[in-house]
Formats: C-alpha cells, sequence, structure tokens
C-alpha cells in the first residue's frame, strides 16, 4: 500500500518491554496460560471488557486481582447471586441527617478494575445493569449521572450454561464482552508447580505495580491509530461474510462484531510492535472475539472438537 | 482407474443418464415406429438392472451384431436411413444400444451431448410453443446432468447444481439472440427435408359425399387462425370460402374438372373492407381459405383467385397441388362481406351449374315443377324451398339416417333429419330442377373468437357447406339452406350451438378449461409469429433498422461471427479491466504470487486456506533450508509491503528486488521435502 497514513501508531520499545514484562509478572501467577494472558492485556489495551468462562477454581479470580495489582488500579470483586440488586453493583443514595440530603454512596463499579463473578448467576436485571454500565462508562443514579474513572475494565466470569442455577446471557449483552476467554486445566507440569507453591493470594498481594496508569492510557490511546491497510479490511469482511453466509451458525457476526474485532487486532498488533495490523493480529484475536457472538447451528459442519474461530479461520483465504 | 474419464459410473450418475436419454428421445416417439421406444426403455432397463441386481451387459460381439439387426430394422421400417423421420429414428436407436455399453464416466459424457443434439432433431419436425418450452426446460435439465457428470467426487444437491446451470444457459443468452437475429434466414432450407407426406391430415376434399362434413365435425383440430384489423364483421358473415363444387352425379359433388378463366372485373365491392391476416395450420395446403368476397390478398408466392373466386397457390403453372409442408402459412387479404358477383354466365355454363343425372329424384322434380308451373321468378323458388326447410319438420343433426339413391327425395320426405351438406345438397338439386344454376360451397363458417389475443380461431369442426345460386342480374348469391333450419348454427358457430358437441367440445365448455385453453393458444400463435416466423423477410427489415439492405448470406454470416466476436471480446476486456483494477491496488500481492510461483515449482505447496504469508513462508523456508534466509526477508517485506504503512513505496521497492533475484532451485536441495 503506498497510501500515506498520519494516523500509524507503533509502541516505542520502553512501552513494549512494558507490556512484555506485564504479561511475565502474570505469567508468573497464572502459570502456563500465557496465550490467554496476552489475549487478556490485549482486550484491556482495546478498551474491551474481558468475560471468562470457565469452570470454578481455574484461576479467573486470582487472573483478575493480579491484572489490577501489576496495573496499579483499584479493583472491587462483586459476587453475583440471584438475590443481587442493581443497587448492589450501581450504589446507593442515603439519606445524611447530618447535611439533609441524599448521598449517593458508589458502588464497587466505580473500580477501575471490575471483576464480576459468575454474572449468570444474577438475575437479569442485575446483569443489565452491569453491562449498560460497561457500555455507557458512565452510571445515572437519581438523576445525577456520574462517570466511572479510566481506566475501567471488567472482567466477567460466568459458569458454563448447563449448570444449574444460571440465567443465560442474552446476545446483545455478550456482546458488550470484547473477548472471551477460557483458562482451562493447567497442563501435569504446571499443576505440579501450582501444588508445590501453595497459595496464590499472597503472591498476588505481594505483586508491584509493572505499568503505571498513565502508560496504560496512552496505550490504550495508541490502538485505534495503529495502521489498517485494505487487504487486512477485506480479510477481516471475507470473515464475516463467511460468518452470515456459510450456514454453520445460527447468525453470523454483526457490525458491533466487526468493529470489535478490528480493535482487538490492533491493540494485538501494537503488542507485537508491528507498524500495522497483519494477518497474524487478525487471526490471534479472532477465536476469542466469536467464542461467545457465534453459536454453531445444528446441522453445522463444524467438527465439535475444534472451536469455531479456528474452523472459520481455516476456511477462509487471505485476500 | 485414475482419471475422471475412465471412472466407473455410479447408481446416480447413471439415473441422471437414464432421464437424459429418455428425456431427449420423449418428443420423438409420437412419430417413431413402436418398436424403438420399445427398444431404448428396455436397454435403459437392461443398464439399470445390470447396476442393481447384477446383470450382465452384453459381449462386445452380441453388441455389434445388435447394431448391425437395428440398423437393417431400420432400414426395413422406413426403406431409408435420410430424412427427419428415418434419420431420428436411427438416432434413437443407437443411443439406446449405446446406452448398453455406457461403462465409463467418458461414455456418459458421450450420451448427454448426442442427448443436445436428439432433443434438437425434433425441431426438424415441429416448432410449436410446447415443442420449444420442452427444449428450453430439457437443456436445462441436461446441463443440470452434464454438471453433475464432470463432477469428480460426489454428486452435489440438485437445487445448487440447478442454479448454476441455470445461470450458465443465462449467460449465453446474448450470443444466444445475436445468433438467433443474424443468422442467415434463407426462403427455402438448404436441404431437401423429406417428410412422410401424404399423412392422416384432415381438410376439406374437393369431393362432397354426404358423411365426409360430419368426419370434420368432430375433430376439434385448428385449421387456421385470423387477426382482423381493425373490427371484425358479425359471426353471420363469417363465411370462409374452401373449395366450390359445380359437379354433380347423383350421390356425390365435385369440383370442376379443368379451368376457366374468372372474371372478377364484374365483382362490385360494396360496404367496408375488412383486413386480416389469416395463419394456415400445417397440413392440406390445397385451399388458401378467405371471407367471401377477397378484394385484395399478399403475403405469400403465387396466391391467385379460382374461377369460383377461392383462393389457393399455383404450384408450377398447376392449381391445387398437394403440399403438406410442416410449418404454417401466413397471409393476408382484404375483403367485403358486402358484394355482387356479376359474372355473367354463357350457355355452356347455364348448363353446367344445371345439370342433373336424369330419373332420380322424381317426388322432388314434382315438387319443383309444381313451382315453375305457378310461374314463380327463380328468387321465388328460392324462398319457396327455404320456406320449406323453415316450416315443415327439419331437424339439424349431426347423426341423421342413411339416405338411399334418391338422396333428395328421402331427405326431404322420409328423414328430414341432416346437417349442412344434406341440406345444400338438397338445396341445389331443387333449385337445379328450377333451372336456377346453383353450386355448393365448402369451408368453414365462423370461428371461435379468443379475446387473450383478439383473434378467432376456426377449427375443423367448423367445417360447412352452403350453396350459392346464379340469378339473372344478381350474378352468384350465397345461400345457406341450414341457416334456415339452425340459425343458431350460423349465429353462434359450431362449438356454442351445442349441435356439434363432441367429447373434446364438451371439455372445452368448462370455464378455466376454455380459459386456459384460449390463453395457450394466444401463447402459441405469439410464439409462431415472433419466433418461428422470424424469416428471411423479417430479417431483411430487422436488418434494414441498421441500415444492412438485402444481404447476402455470406455477408450475415460474417456479420453473426462479428457481432458474437465483439461479445465474448468486451466480455474479455471487462474481465481483464476488473482483474486489471484489484491487481493495480495490490502490486505486493502480484509480486508474491511471482514467489509463490516460483516455491511452487520447487514441490512447495501453495498457502492453504487460512494460511499467513509468515506461516507459508516459514513452512517453504523449511523445506529449502538453503533458501530459508531469501525467504525470510521476501516474507517480512511482502508483509511491510502489503499491511504496513508504506508512503514512499521504500518496502515494495526492496520486495521487487528480492523477488526479482529470487530463483530457488529443487537440484540442490534433493532431500528437501
Amino acid at each position: 500500500m503506498a497510501t500515506p497514513t498520519l494516523r500509524a501508531a507503533r509502541a516505542d520499545s520502553a512501552s513494549q518491554a512494558l507490556i512484555s514484562d506485564l504479561v511475565d509478572a502474570l505469567d508468573r501467577i497464572i502459570v502456563g496460560k500465557r496465550q490467554q494472558l496476552r489475549l487478556a492485556v490485549a482486550c484491556l489495551l482495546a478498551r474491551g471488557h474481558l468475560l471468562i468462562e470457565d469452570l470454578p477454581g481455574v484461576g479467573k479470580t486470582t487472573l483478575a486481582h493480579a491484572l489490577a495489582k501489576a496495573l496499579g488500579l483499584s479493583y472491587q470483586r462483586v459476587q453475583f447471586t440471584s438475590d443481587l440488586l442493581p443497587a448492589d453493583v450501581i450504589g446507593v443514595s442515603v439519606f445524611n441527617r447530618d447535611t439533609g440530603r441524599f448521598e449517593f454512596h458508589k458502588g464497587p463499579l466505580f473500580a477501575q478494575l471490575v471483576l464480576a463473578d459468575e454474572i449468570n448467576r444474577a438475575t437479569p436485571k442485575a446483569q443489565s445493569a452491569l453491562l449498560e454500565a460497561m457500555e455507557e462508562r458512565q452510571v445515572t443514579a437519581d438523576g445525577h449521572t456520574y462517570s466511572l474513572p479510566a481506566p475501567f475494565f471488567v472482567v466477567g466470569t460466568r459458569n458454563p450454561a448447563h449448570q444449574i442455577g444460571t440465567f443465560p446471557l442474552p446476545e446483545s449483552q455478550l456482546d458488550r464482552f470484547l473477548m472471551q476467554l477460557e483458562l482451562g486445566y493447567p497442563s501435569p507440569d504446571d499443576e505440579r508447580l501450582l501444588l508445590a507453591n501453595g497459595e496464590r493470594r499472597a503472591m498476588v498481594d505481594e505483586l508491584e505495580p509493572v505499568l503505571s496508569v498513565e502508560a496504560l492510557l496512552r496505550l490504550q490511546d495508541l490502538v485505534p491509530h495503529v495502521h489498517l491497510s485494505e487487504p487486512i479490511l477485506d480479510y477481516v469482511q471475507a470473515l464475516l461474510a463467511h460468518t452470515r453466509t456459510c450456514g454453520d451458525f445460527v447468525v453470523g457476526l454483526s457490525p458491533r462484531g466487526g468493529i470489535s474485532l478490528v480493535r482487538a487486532a490492533q491493540a494485538w498488533a501494537l503488542m507485537e510492535g508491528h507498524a500495522g495490523v497483519h494477518p497474524e493480529d487478525v487471526q490471534a484475536v479472532f477465536p476469542s472475539i466469536v467464542a461467545h457472538r457465534l453459536e454453531a447451528a445444528s446441522g453445522s459442519s463444524i467438527e465439535s472438537h475444534v472451536d469455531l474461530g479456528t474452523a472459520i479461520l481455516r476456511s477462509v483465504a487471505l485476500p | 482407474m485414475s482419471g475422471a474419464a475412465t471412472a466407473p459410473v455410479t447408481w446416480h450418475r447413471l439415473l441422471w443418464t437414464s432421464g437424459v436419454v429418455v428425456g431427449a428421445s420423449l418428443p420423438h416417439w409420437v412419430n417413431l415406429a413402436p418398436w424403438i421406444p420399445v427398444l431404448l426403455v428396455a436397454c435403459v432397463g437392461w443398464r439399470l438392472a445390470a447396476w442393481r441386481l447384477g446383470w450382465r451387459l452384453p459381449a462386445k460381439t452380441l453388441r455389434i451384431v445388435l447394431a448391425f439387426i437395428a440398423f437393417a430394422a431400420v432400414l426395413a421400417q422406413y426403406h431409408t436411413i435420410n430424412g427427419v423421420e428415418a434419420g431420428s429414428a436411427l438416432l434413437v436407436v443407437m443411443v439406446a444400444l449405446k446406452f448398453l455399453e455406457a461403462r465409463t464416466q467418458r461414455d456418459q459424457l458421450v450420451l448427454m451431448i448426442i442427448a443436445y443434439f436428439l432433443v434438437f432433431a425434433i425441431l426438424l419436425d415441429q416448432q410449436s410453443f410446447w415443442v420449444a418450452m420442452y427444449l428450453l426446460g430439457f437443456v436445462w435439465f441436461t446441463t443440470i446432468g452434464l454438471l453433475q457428470l464432470g463432477r469428480r467426487d460426489a454428486l452435489v444437491p440438485g437445487m445448487k447444481t440447478a442454479r448454476l446451470a441455470g445461470r450458465l444457459l443465462l449467460q449465453s443468452l446474448p450470443i444466444m439472440l445475436v445468433l438467433f437475429l443474424l443468422f442467415p434466414r434463407l426462403p427455402s432450407p438448404l436441404w431437401a427435408m423429406p417428410s412422410s407426406g401424404g399423412g392422416a391430415t384432415s381438410g376439406l376434399s374437393d369431393e362432397m359425399s354426404p358423411g365426409d362434413i360430419t368426419n370434420l365435425g368432430l375433430s376439434d383440430e385448428v385449421a387456421f387462425r385470423v387477426e382482423f384489423f381493425g373490427d371484425p364483421p358479425r359471426p353471420g358473415e363469417l363465411y370462409w370460402r374452401g373449395p366450390v363444387l359445380g359437379g354433380f352425379n347423383g350421390s356425390t359433388w365435385s369440383r370442376e374438372a379443368g379451368m376457366r378463366r374468372g372474371t372478377f372485373e364484374t365483382i362490385e365491392f360494396r360496404g367496408d373492407a375488412r383486413d386480416y391476416r389469416v395463419v394456415l395450420e400445417p397440413g392440406d395446403r390445397r385451399w388458401l381459405f378467405a371471407l367471401d368476397m377477397p378484394r385484395e390478398w399478399s403475403g405469400l408466392d403465387n396466391m391467385i383467385m379460382g374461377s369460383d373466386y377461392q383462393l389457393r397457390i399455383r404450384f408450377g403453372g398447376r392449381f391445387g397441388r398437394r403440399d403438406s409442408g410442416s410449418s404454417r402459412l401466413e397471409y393476408r387479404v382484404t375483403s367485403h362481406t358486402s358484394y355482387l358477383a356479376r359474372e355473367p354466365l354463357n350457355d355452356l355454363m347455364q348448363r353446367y351449374y344445371t345439370r342433373l343425372p336424369e330419373d332420380t329424384n322424381p317426388r322432388t322434380r314434382e315438387l319443383v315443377e309444381s313451382w315453375t308451373a305457378q310461374g314463380l321468378s327463380p328468387l321465388d323458388i328460392v324462398e319457396e324451398a327455404l320456406a320449406l326447410f323453415r316450416d315443415e319438420p327439419f331437424y339439424y343433426t349431426l347423426s341423421p339416417a342413411a339416405l338411399g339413391r334418391h338422396t333428395a327425395d328421402d331427405f326431404l320426405f322420409e328423414t328430414r333429419e341432416g346437417f349442412c351438406e344434406h341440406y345444400a345438397s338438397a338445396f341445389a338439386i331443387m333449385m337445379r330442377m328450377a333451372g336456377i344454376p346453383t353450386r355448393i360451397v365448402t369451408g368453414y363458417q365462423g370461428g371461435e373468437l379468443n379475446d387473450v389475443g383478439e383473434y378467432y380461431i376456426v377449427r375443423q369442426s367448423d367445417a360447412h357447406a352452403w350453396t350459392e345460386v346464379w340469378l339473372d342480374g344478381r350474378g352468384w348469391v350465397r345461400v345457406d339452406p341450414t341457416a334456415a333450419v339452425a340459425p343458431e348454427r350460423i349465429e353462434l358457430g359450431s362449438a356454442r350451438s351445442a349441435l356439434g358437441e363432441s367429447a373434446a367440445g364438451v371439455i372445452r365448455d368448462i370455464g378455466w378449461v376454455r380459459r386456459a385453453m384460449l390463453i395457450w393458444d394466444a401463447a402459441d400463435l405469439y410464439w409462431y409469429d415472433w419466433v418461428v416466423g422470424y424469416g428471411p423477410t423479417m430479417q431483411r427489415i430487422f436488418l434494414s433498422n441498421f441500415g444492412v439492405e438485402s444481404p447476402q448470406w455470406t455477408r450475415l454470416i460474417l456479420i453473426a461471427a462479428g457481432a458474437v466476436g465483439a461479445l465474448l471480446g468486451a466480455l474479455t476486456l471487462w474481465l481483464a479491466w476488473s482483474q486489471r483494477s484489484r491487481g493495480e491496488a495490490d502490486a505486493a500481492a502480484r509480486c508474491f504470487a511471482t514467489f509463490r510461483r516460483r516455491l511452487a515449482r520447487c514441490r512447495i505447496p501453495p498457502p492453504a486456506s487460512g494460511e499467513t504469508p509468515a506461516a507459508y513462508g516459514a513452512r517453504a523456508a523449511d523445506a529449502l533450508p538453503e533458501a530459508a534466509p531469501e525467504i525470510r526477508r521476501i516474507v517480512a517485506a511482502y508483509v511491510e509491503a502489503r499491511y504496513e504503512p508504506d508512503p514512499n513505496g521504500a518496502a515494495l521497492e526492496r520486495l521487487r528486488g528480492l523477488i526479482g533475484s529470487f530463483r530457488p532451485s529443487l537440484s540442490r536441495h534433493p532431500n528437501a521435502s
């Protein structure tokens, strides 16, 4: 492409080293999940929110907490239960007898990193309170609008839908999460390491911030400026078109899904130090972008043991 | 057994071929000797049984013997292998035998191609709208079969292939149109097409004995169609003149032997002129039917009017040669339904038109003599005779009792039932007895208005006979005695009078059936007008719009070839242009394509679907370790040039340089793979 672009951005080597350090620090705590950790960081850089779907006890909470510590972010955890009310998340106005006025007590949502644990255990009402705040990055209570802090990063976890007592999240709300990751069981070696070192909590507590909030915000600002070439846009379009026309999925990817894919690929390219988005960058983030957005239709030709994203990547040629 | 061409057939492919072969021969079945379709079905059945039930296919020697026997049988049946019928018979027979040895995919493809040829051969015989629709559907079907058969692997769902085949056919449409419009139309076929000839075609003959027209009346076949330019006449005026019969031997009326110069200048045309065109069905061509009384005619070569005001074609100086052509004839006529034909009759003709056999019909003669004894004028005698039919209990029926030797006596005094020819014959006998020159005119009366296409359909069931009497001072005057007995036959037409009831007529009277048949008939006529009728004349008119005046057929072929070439050229240019515009934007991609081609020569498979350039490069570098550094540099330059900002094209330039000098060779890496 001979088109000059002034918006091209590339992380300087210092920031790249910092990102690398961040992933290393997390890797020491969540052992053997480097790819997932990198995706989580990319998600954060792309100003997206992260959804982790997995069984309890594989380190979802630890990951969120470690991320907050390593970035020096304020951290709150909300355990979603079936009796959770929207006010429990957003905050509540309380009458102050001294001043004679209602005062808004900010809820746990006002942290920079919020772990929304087991969101599909809550009622749809509480779920939507969280998801709306994620989208708007502000909260309105009693006629006042309160901005949420920046950066604002929600890590939601959900149990596999077949577990008892879950309210499935509607597709439109799932779309608010940029990526969905699965952590999965550690490999035997890694598990042995985990068992030997014992409690992770102490390690998390000891974690020193690797990246300042200012540096993080600056990197987040760079992401949308990573160069997108025409062939890459063609490729993204081909992927979107395939999900819509191949007939393997109930519904294809939405344009919003496409924007998410581009943004995540830009964040990945930034982490890789690429001056533009490479096909590999798109491919790296693609499975986590589609994991919660696509549902295989009955009679689909995709084999069950291959994840949807990989199957699509295999069948769409690069332009 | 590796290539697709020699791949053994599968059951589904066999079914496709069977369907195509049987379908291609289907339109020929009506023309073929019955044993030929039977042979075809038997061969197809044998082949299918061979697959399903494990029957043995005939050995080679048996097949050769069978081929010779079949050839001899066709020859014995048709006494020739030339011509439409014998040719298609031979083709069907040989297809049937070929089917027996269709072992490989290639054989089946050959059968499919023959099927195209076979099905189009029907056009030599029939060009109706039905046949065209069948051909269209069948060509589509065969193309689907061809696509299915050409596939290496399993058949795909029919609908998908059907759409593809449809698209292919639509893409060929412009070329079809160009050839249709421009391919030379010759006034006469290049080759003389021997046709069956003398087939059982119904129509009016030049003789009339009681019963003849009844048989016609039972036929629902279309005789001709008429489109009026302007207001049509009343139904009662629709007398379509056919053969005129002046000779009578006591039982049979026949046409004048020998020819007479006509005297047409005495005809006085009155009232409005009726302008119309007639489309005559294939078959008997002796008579060109026209409304009484034609003034002008055009549209066919050698159209003339006989002395008895009957239009016909003069063939090589002879009148009324039988020519049962397979295509329709069309001509235009202007007629006046109101006229006076004041032809003077000389004594000879007076005698001819009053001649009767001696000593027949004594009772009738007695009656007529009682009229002449009263000194009645000829006009009064005509009225008297018509009054007899009107007042006495005469019945109009299509199944009258048989008449004896004295036909008029039997009819007038005994049976008193009959139809047009009985009345016309009896009336003419009475007139001749009174010395009034009289002749019988046969033809058609009425016709069914097709309000879909605004034209009249005249069927064989509309066949009719009436009389003309010559009156001094008035000339030939039409008198229709049937109208005196059954006026509804004349005013309503045979179809609606319920008198000409046949099984087909009853079915036709069901409202929607009738409607559907009229729509169908109109579609067929339009088809004839716009497609089949596009002959040399229309082509000349069409081409003159573009400044091409009366071209030679060689020039037409050049124009057609030029137009097809221009179409294909434009398509090629368009494809090239669309490819080029894409390529321009992606110079890097083209460089990389060169890179891939060079690697392919070193047996590096091209990138798999979804394989990124980097992954492909890594694979190639692994396979060609000596070229690995170069490959890595090229891939890096390519990724940079294509996916990263490259404002001054430096990366592209570097990529071009690297590709230019990149010459990987396999010989240096014998163990590469």
